[in-house]
């Protein structure tokens, strides 16, 4: 006897009766193998279920003394007077053969946008992950990083506006690779160029007297930073997925100046310290461009 | 987007640092009373207009002119003592001035009549570390020369003069000081 195993019942035809045993074999009108009992009533598809390894061997034997017509698969051919309507396919083995290329996706952060709107910096940006496999996602992060700012205490302004990338890649932690949720972490590495102004009030000299104003306009400086990644995303429908991300950003070094520091890089944010925390919220769009298909048409 | 705290520096005061030498080049605490002061130019303004009292002001005064009134400046000079009476002293710190190319120090001793001057010339440049933390001037040591009556020689150790408060100046005292 030949059968396919499966990792789980489906419960769609399963006899409540038989519900303590792991194994059954049950065509219509004959007597349950194990409970003794007839589940004819309760069978409306006649089915072959045989979860697993342990019992297999069971079943085969019984299988075989008994000549059940059960020979659910291919040799089943010689045995058409089996009434098998159902098969449960081993999910497991056509996982195994999803394809390396699985499609892009395209997705914009709402928070940093959110964060420009309300608040005095933020960023507006927009990223393109490849999927391979749904297991090794390779991104590009483009941004537009904008701040002014004036600090309440010391009326120092500082203002700022210059695009920012960012390239990585995440690795999908989930185990089930062929869900479309995804819980993944990833490194990323950023870079911007950029130009910022800097003025405040006039500084005055305390003790030997003499003042001059203070600005600072088109300040040129370069950043680098890395980032660890950890996020996940949900599917809402069809190919719009919703998710988060939390970032843990490590500044690498920046362009040096006697004047002044940046106040805030674009794609990274403020510079108080050498690490900050940061997020995102984001709107995915699957775009499934010669997206590869499950072997067996799925 | 991003969110952070800001690490202000503890120390937010620039000064210049001089730790006192002896001639073999040993650190020592000047056993003379030290008074140090500097030497720096004010200035009036004066304006005057016909028919008019006579008015004069620290800082100028631009209404007076726009209301034709004629404006004279005049200088003087202006001391102020930084160290007042320093006894046993090993170090000093003192203020740079934002603006001039070169300090003038006058260091009076106790014990020796005549005072010494210390000539510290610098370049200086506004620095923010972030806006929260306000904006200094720092200061980059390029020269610095001195009299002789009590001071053996002075060097420059670190040019850099800013908030971290490291040895900037060293004075190698004579043994009429020590």
């Amino acid at each position: 006897m030949k059968v396919k195993k499966t990792s789980e019942f489906t419960s769609t035809a399963m006899p409540s009766k038989c519900s303590r045993l792991w194994l059954r074999l049950m065509v219509a009108g004959e007597m349950c193998l194990f409970c003794k009992g007839v589940h004819a009533q309760e069978i409306k598809n006649d089915s072959v279920m045989i979860p697993t390894d342990s019992t297999l061997e069971v079943s085969d034997s019984i299988a075989d003394s008994k000549q059940q017509p059960a020979a659910a698969t291919t040799d089943s051919t010689d045995n058409k007077n089996s009434k098998i309507s159902k098969w449960i396919p081993d999910i497991d083995e056509e996982k195994k053969e999803l394809p390396l290329f699985q499609g892009f996706t395209l997705s914009a952060d709402v928070f940093g946008l959110g964060m420009y709107l309300f608040g005095d910096y933020g960023t507006i940006e927009a990223a393109l992950r490849l999927s391979l496999k749904n297991t090794y996602l390779p991104i590009v992060e483009l941004g537009y990083g904008i701040c002014d700012h004036t600090d309440y205490n010391s009326k120092i302004h500082f203002k700022v506006n210059a695009p920012f990338i960012r390239l990585g890649i995440d690795y999908n932690l989930l185990k089930d690779k062929f869900q479309d949720n995804r819980m993944f972490a990833g490194l990323r590495y950023g870079f911007s160029t950029y130009k910022y102004d800097m003025n405040g009030p006039d500084l005055v000299d305390p003790v030997y007297g003499g003042s001059q104003p203070f600005d600072f306009s088109g300040t040129t400086s370069t950043s680098q930073w890395l980032e660890i990644v950890l996020g996940c995303q949900v599917k809402v429908f069809r190919n719009f997925h919703m998710g988060w991300s939390v970032r843990l950003k490590y500044h690498l070094n920046s362009t040096k100046n006697d004047n002044s520091k940046a106040y805030y890089i674009p794609g990274y944010g403020t510079t108080g310290n050498n690490n900050t925390w940061s997020g995102t919220y984001n709107l995915i769009f699957d775009l499934n461009w010669g997206k590869g298909k499950k072997k067996g048409g799925g | 987007m991003a969110c952070s705290t800001v690490t202000c520096p503890m120390d937010t005061i620039v000064k210049c640092n001089y730790t006192f030498y002896n001639t073999n080049g040993e650190a020592a605490a000047l056993t003379d009373t030290l008074n140090v002061t500097i030497q720096k130019t004010a200035y009036l303004y004066h304006y005057h207009k016909d028919g008019f009292k006579d008015t004069t002001f620290a800082q100028p005064v631009k209404a007076f002119t726009d209301n034709g009134y004629t404006e004279t400046v005049s200088a003087y000079r202006k001391d102020t003592t930084l160290v007042n009476k320093l006894v046993n002293g090993t170090k000093m710190s003192l203020d740079m001035s934002y603006y001039n190319k070169i300090d003038t120090l006058v260091l009076h001793y106790g014990l020796i009549y005549l005072p010494d001057t210390i000539f510290v010339s610098h370049d200086s440049y506004t620095h923010v570390e972030t806006p929260e933390c306000g904006s200094y001037r720092f200061h980059r040591l390029t020269d610095v020369r001195c009299t002789d009556r009590g001071i053996d020689h002075i060097e420059i150790t670190n040019p850099t003069v800013n908030y971290e408060g490291e040895e900037n100046i060293r004075i190698y005292f004579n043994s009429y000081a020590e």
